[in-house]
């Protein structure tokens, strides 16, 4: 009966855990829902590029330290499903596009400079509204941007 | 029968599944041949947010980028100058064995390239993963914790300890 009881209020409180945050404990004991927060900075990434066309789904996001993601989904005319992946890999000399099926490119000129162009405004507006600690344009793009004791 | 996934890009699909209600695209190749390489998802072709000050950030930085490459040639004439500099002895040595040295790199794409790679490392390394490892809720409770209804961040702490104490218990 002890066990019993012991077992509800273990499943009360993963319950009450998956309703705060949507992460199960042991996904808490890896950390804190950080899918949830890239799912929060992308309702940011994703408005960066002008408006949404009806009918379509898009993701833009800072996966890790080398890696943005631009995930585009829509229907066409005859009805199907299609979806483009877009990642962009940050490397010491350069950052790679690479799309489902198409070769490894080089971002260079224009687009080079209007990712540029984006990825400070995604780090500004993140650092704001998502953790709610605003970054100056320097801070931005100085290693030690963040304070080392809170 | 489902495409394996390669190992480096398990963790980045299961980000994707999670976020995108539709799932990761499963590729195959009849897909990929159908697929128009949309035109919208370039970043050359958009300006960002249709701001009108992207262009005068983008002079901006490109009179940063020119003004680090002026910095660069100051360097190289100081160097030339002084011709015990270790500049000057590889240039010598890439004279004398015939080297022939790469088109210099584009200052403003190295820009770029440092620039971004910094914003992210400051974003995540710095900004993220501290709100994950060590949440406080003045300076990292993030907004859909915060709204009305919701729950705070303190009341999140105290659950997480409950949680994990029941199940080291």
């Amino acid at each position: 009966m002890i066990f019993k009881k012991h077992r509800n209020d273990n499943n009360f409180t993963k319950k009450l855990l998956k309703m705060a945050v949507g992460s199960s404990p042991s996904q808490l004991k890896r950390g804190i829902s950080e899918r949830q927060l890239i799912a929060e900075e992308s309702k940011i990434g994703r408005q960066l590029f002008g408006p949404v066309p009806k009918g379509h789904n898009r993701e833009f996001f800072c996966l890790d330290e080398r890696t943005l993601i631009w995930y585009e989904s829509w229907t066409d005319q005859q009805g199907r499903k299609q979806e483009v992946t877009t990642r962009y890999e940050v490397h010491p000399h350069c950052i790679l596009k690479v799309q489902d099926g198409q070769p490894y490119r080089e971002v260079t000129g224009q687009e080079l400079q209007n990712l540029m162009v984006a990825v400070r405004h995604y780090v500004l507006r993140v650092s704001d509204e998502v953790y709610h600690y605003p970054l100056s344009e320097q801070q931005a793009a100085q290693p030690q941007a963040y304070p080392a004791t809170v | 029968m489902p495409r394996r996934t390669p190992l480096l890009y398990s963790n980045y699909n299961n980000t994707m599944r999670d976020l995108t209600a539709t799932g990761h695209p499963e590729t195959d190749g009849e897909h990929l041949e159908s697929r128009p390489v949309a035109e919208h998802t370039s970043l050359g072709h958009l300006m960002v947010d249709g701001r009108e000050g992207a262009q005068a950030e983008q002079a901006a930085m490109r009179q940063q980028a020119r003004a680090g490459q002026a910095a660069g040639h100051e360097a190289r004439r100081l160097a030339a100058d002084h011709p015990s500099s270790n500049s000057e002895r590889q240039a010598n040595v890439h004279t004398e064995v015939g080297y022939q040295p790469e088109t210099a790199p584009d200052p403003e794409k190295l820009y770029a390239v440092y620039y971004i790679s910094t914003a992210l490392r400051t974003l995540v390394g710095q900004v993220r993963i501290r709100s994950i490892a060590d949440p406080t809720p003045e300076a990292t409770v993030a907004p859909y914790l915060s709204e009305p209804g919701s729950i705070r961040m303190e009341s999140l702490q105290s659950i997480k300890s409950e949680g994990e104490n029941e199940l080291a218990a």
